[in-house]
């Protein structure tokens, strides 16, 4: 099974934003994938990476803490992360973990990548 | 004790990841039983996630096939009852008092994990187990939820 594949379900290239689809519980089984395939998008060297997770139903600390690691990693090559289309299930986790202000966290794909 | 008698769900399951949604699902159809709204259940659900990812990950170094037990009880009172989880493993005994959260700038993923579920459960504690190994538990009343969403 390609988890990687299973869980960042597209990504669509505007200019050097790459804006990347998620799809699935985001738990500590899959979070090792999520993780993956989203430092592959970096090694791309985009100016920036919305991630849209509109159908992301559930995320625990695992998945926050692949986000950590990849926020901390574009900040040390200037580029920028915003997230989007958090569920109220999954931006509770972000609220608990006071982890909300950290991250840029955008209503609608068109704010993000603005 | 009064009203609908206790619901308990017992399981026992090997320490695979895949699992962790299995008892997602189980422990969020307890809690809706026990008559937990949509955002309470949601952190009942993530603490029971957190606490059987830490065992995995910390207690069994990752492996997969080590034995858990779960035990997730719905307890009626007169107090509004609640929900009691209990989480046991068979690896190494931990003092309890060495269990902390990190601060928040040392984003250790256990410790956040901890960190989730003192902050979602009205009690939650480890000991050491009879036999070896850890205990969690955690416990969210009805009660204290419905009178602080009141105020």
């Amino acid at each position: 099974m390609n988890q990687m594949a299973d869980i960042i379900q597209n990504v669509r290239w505007e200019e050097n934003v790459a804006v990347v689809s998620v799809m699935g519980d985001i738990d500590y089984a899959r979070s090792t994938g999520f993780q993956s395939g989203l430092l592959a998008i970096v090694d791309k060297k985009p100016d920036k990476i919305v991630i849209d997770l509109s159908d992301v139903g559930y995320m625990d600390s695992s998945g926050v803490a692949s986000l950590v690691k990849l926020l901390s990693r574009m900040k040390r090559r200037h580029q920028s992360l915003a997230l989007t289309g958090l569920s109220d299930r999954v931006r509770n986790i972000f609220q608990i973990t006071r982890l909300e202000d950290v991250f840029d966290i955008y209503g609608s794909e068109q704010e993000a990548t603005g | 004790m009064s009203g609908h008698p206790e619901k308990i769900i017992r399981l026992s399951l090997e320490s695979d990841p895949e699992m962790l949604q299995v008892v997602r699902a189980a422990v969020e159809k307890l809690a809706e039983l026990a008559g937990f709204g949509e955002h309470d259940r949601c952190e009942i659900v993530l603490s029971v996630d957190e606490g059987l990812t830490n065992v995995i990950r910390h207690a069994y170094k990752g492996r997969h096939n080590m034995p858990v037990e779960i035990a997730i009880s719905h307890f009626d009172a007169t107090d509004g009852g609640g929900i009691r989880v209990i989480v046991r493993d068979y690896g190494p005994e931990v003092d309890p008092g060495q269990i902390v959260e990190p601060e928040k700038d040392d984003l250790v993923p256990g410790g956040m994990g901890l960190r989730i579920m003192r902050a979602c459960m009205d009690e939650i504690a480890y000991r050491r187990a009879e036999g070896g190994g850890m205990i969690l538990a955690m416990t969210k009343n009805l009660k204290s939820r419905e009178v602080e969403d009141q105020t």
